[in-house]
């Protein structure tokens, strides 16, 4: 008797436990959160806020604060401030929280410390310091801590390494050190051949694809000139004009040809391209 | 060809076992104490389109005799004991998130085969059509299959081209039997140098860069589905015609504001960290990548070349003719400036442990060193890499003979490569999908590799 007692007791404790749990979901997915039912098992929550959810402010937290197996949560690109986390205290059972790109400060961070289980934390671009690191010390099963684009320094860092030596901190790299990939632009080696229209040497009929190379095409006559491809079917496509005394700088391959035409679009000459980037001078 | 000798004794190296763990493999399965048995959430695939050599790559082989090692040196990585190609030194500094497979190998020596055979995990068989829906899904469909984004957010985006052979569109990059709905959405990359050569833009291609303003689209939209209503009456619903619809309504969801459009607007990024994975399709390429999945795309797939092989001319890698120079310069510098921004990026982002990076080739290129300066065609063995995702980086799975002409150890197929991606995303790599007409079919036929 007294185990049936002891049964009905537990079940209705798991329900009522699932009925709190689906009040605090319905109020979550108002807000625009995701629940998802966390591997393992037995009503254990990741909840997700970065996608639908980012007006999520303070507020909206208490609601997430009453999902007691919550094990994931993300908060990333939210409107949540430090003093919104004191909602969180309760959440023993979070393993990961995203709190990256919000403007959580190291006032905030203090509401965190008795959440011994987390392993996974995401501070990156915040308003944190040196100071919100101090905090964290107890958090002896954090194994992988974020702070890039925050003001945490390498002695902050080396500090809470002093107390929780297995734990990772990712600190990224300084933006400032990025060096752009130089794009040297080869000198053209030589001139490209002329080839008159109705002149003696005949350019292919049309385009054959090769290397990638350059030419800059140079026009020396006194009126602008239209620059047609010839494409791989033989027929003309308009690529621009280029000014009298212009010069125009064309990405293309080996073997294509080029031709040149006056404003009436009657052709003047044209230009069969090598592997190396060539200079095309569009004669007077 | 490979003779069936070959064949069985590479069958035999497969089965032996734990002898597939080489020495780096070894101290860090010691090392690791408690396995950590986290899932990936999303999946970025890179694909090397036209076969990437393995000895100018990830399995460089100094003491090859001359016309088989070829020009590079090899150079050390940030993992004692692991060596690449001296021309992907920004990667080299990666190695400890790297898990690199140098005894992959399969029996397809044309690049239509391999390309479906490494995109979808299974052999071809007959003729198999670009974008046939008889065909294998290719694994970005598989895995969008199993993990669903949000409403209105695509199921899997692949990007910048589609797959070409001298105009010839490629099976394997679409959802086969799975139908529209899992076909890989195809994206322009907006920004970037664009790879020298011939790339197709035959598919419809989302472009996201149209500025229509939201009004104008909901109006076009109303004014579509009383249009829908009618003809949908007069019709009845076609399976082409809910195709249609499946596209368009992703279309517009898309143009009206899901984090996707956001993500695809580079502009948005840091300029610095667009600089850091370079001015470059590729580089960007890469970056867009990590930005949607951010937005919630739980897959995408990045090809790293132009679009179309064009008999071996342009940025592929299908180095024919001047392999040397033509990795030294065209394609290692982007892929190694890309792949190094990409890993860098999503670790400091603490992206990098639920995000699976996996690269994809079609095969490896032969020892020898042909006529014309250039590499062939070797399935014989070929090198692929993983990273994120739960995998343990700082180790190399299998290993290549002396010349790099055949598994010497760990010997694993394609389809072990997408067991051993499935379980990195938490799917039961046996599990059961059905077809259009409820067919059932095991997704893979191979076994995950013991890098997680």
């Amino acid at each position: 008797m007294i185990r049936l007692l002891l049964f009905l007791v537990l079940i209705s404790n798991q329900t009522l436990g699932q009925t709190a749990d689906q009040s605090a979901i319905e109020s979550i997915k108002k807000n625009g959160g995701l629940v998802l039912p966390s591997p393992g098992g037995d009503n254990r929550w990741e909840v997700q806020f970065q996608l639908r959810g980012r007006n999520l402010n303070d507020a909206g937290l208490k609601d997430v604060a009453k999902l007691k197996n919550l094990i994931e949560l993300n908060l990333r690109d939210t409107k949540i401030t430090s003093a919104g986390l004191t909602h969180l205290k309760g959440l023993v059972n979070l393993t990961r929280l995203h709190l990256e790109r919000t403007n959580v400060d190291d006032t905030g961070i203090v509401h965190l410390k008795g959440l011994t289980k987390l392993r996974y934390l995401n501070l990156y671009n915040t308003k944190i310091t040196d100071k919100a690191l101090e905090h964290l010390a107890d958090l002896k099963n954090l194994e992988q801590l974020y702070v890039w684009q925050t003001d945490v320094t390498t002695v902050g860092i080396e500090n809470l390494k002093k107390k929780l030596p297995s734990l990772t901190i990712i600190k990224g790299i300084d933006l400032s050190t990025v060096v752009p990939v130089k794009k040297e632009e080869p000198k053209p080696e030589h001139d490209l051949k002329w080839l008159p229209d109705g002149g003696n040497e005949k350019p292919p009929e049309k385009s054959i694809t090769g290397e990638f190379t350059i030419i800059r095409f140079v026009n020396k006559r006194n009126k602008a000139v239209k620059l047609f491809w010839i494409d791989y079917g033989g027929k003309p496509k308009l690529y621009g004009i280029i000014d009298p005394g212009a010069e125009r700088r064309q990405n293309t391959y080996e073997d294509a040809v080029w031709m040149i035409a006056d404003e009436q679009e009657m052709p003047l000459g044209y230009f069969v391209t090598g592997r190396e980037f060539a200079r095309a001078i569009i004669p007077k | 060809m490979l003779s069936l000798q070959h064949t069985r004794r590479n069958f035999l190296r497969s089965s032996v076992g734990l002898a597939g763990l080489t020495l780096p493999t070894f101290f860090k399965a010691q090392a690791v104490s408690t396995p950590k048995h986290r899932k990936a959430k999303a999946c970025i695939v890179i694909y090397t389109w036209g076969g990437m050599s393995h000895y100018e790559s990830f399995d460089p082989k100094p003491e090859a005799p001359v016309d088989i090692r070829g020009e590079f040196k090899p150079i050390n990585t940030a993992t004692p004991g692991i060596q690449f190609s001296e021309h992907i030194p920004l990667i080299s500094k990666h190695s400890n998130k790297l898990a690199i497979v140098r005894s992959v190998h399969h029996n397809n020596g044309a690049h239509s085969g391999a390309v479906y055979l490494n995109l979808t995990g299974h052999q071809p068989e007959g003729q198999i059509k670009a974008k046939g829906r008889k065909n294998w899904p290719s694994i970005t469909s598989v895995i969008s299959h199993f993990h669903r984004p949000l409403a209105g957010i695509p199921n899997a985006i692949r990007m910048p081209y589609s797959m070409y052979d001298n105009g010839r569109q490629m099976a394997g990059e679409s959802a086969g039997w799975l139908g529209a709905k899992y076909d890989p959405i195809l994206m322009r990359t907006p920004a970037g140098e664009p790879y020298g050569g011939v790339s197709r833009y035959d598919d419809p291609a989302l472009n996201l860069k149209l500025n229509l303003d939201k009004k104008r689209i909901s109006d076009r939209l109303t004014l579509l589905e009383q249009l829908d209503h009618s003809l949908g009456q007069r019709l009845g619903a076609s399976t082409a015609y809910e195709k249609l619809d499946h596209y368009r309504q992703m279309a517009a969801d898309m143009l009206l504001g899901s984090p996707v459009r956001e993500a695809y607007n580079l502009e948005k990024e840091d300029h610095r960290i667009r600089d850091m994975y370079g001015d470059h399709i590729g580089g960007q390429s890469l970056l867009l990548a990590r930005r949607l999945v951010e937005a919630g795309v739980p897959v995408v797939q990045a090809v790293c070349s132009a679009g179309d092989l064009a008999g071996g001319g342009g940025d592929n890698w299908d180095t024919h003719r001047n392999h040397f120079p033509k990795m030294k310069n065209r394609l290692l510098p982007v892929f190694d400036r890309a792949v190094s921004a990409l890993l860098t990026d999503l670790e400091m982002r603490g992206m990098l442990d639920e995000t699976l990076v996996v690269f994809l080739t079609d095969f490896g290129r032969t020892p020898k060193i042909n006529a014309n300066g250039g590499r062939d065609h070797h399935p014989g063995v070929y090198s692929l890499a993983f990273a994120g995702g739960g995998i343990n980086g700082g180790q190399v799975y299998g290993a290549s003979d002396r010349n790099g002409i055949e598994p010497a150890s760990g010997a694993c197929t394609p389809a072990d490569i997408h067991a051993t991606v499935f379980k990195a995303m938490g799917i039961n790599h046996n599990a059961e999908l059905h077809d259009q007409l409820d067919r059932p079919y095991r997704i893979c036929d191979g076994k995950p590799l013991p890098i997680a």
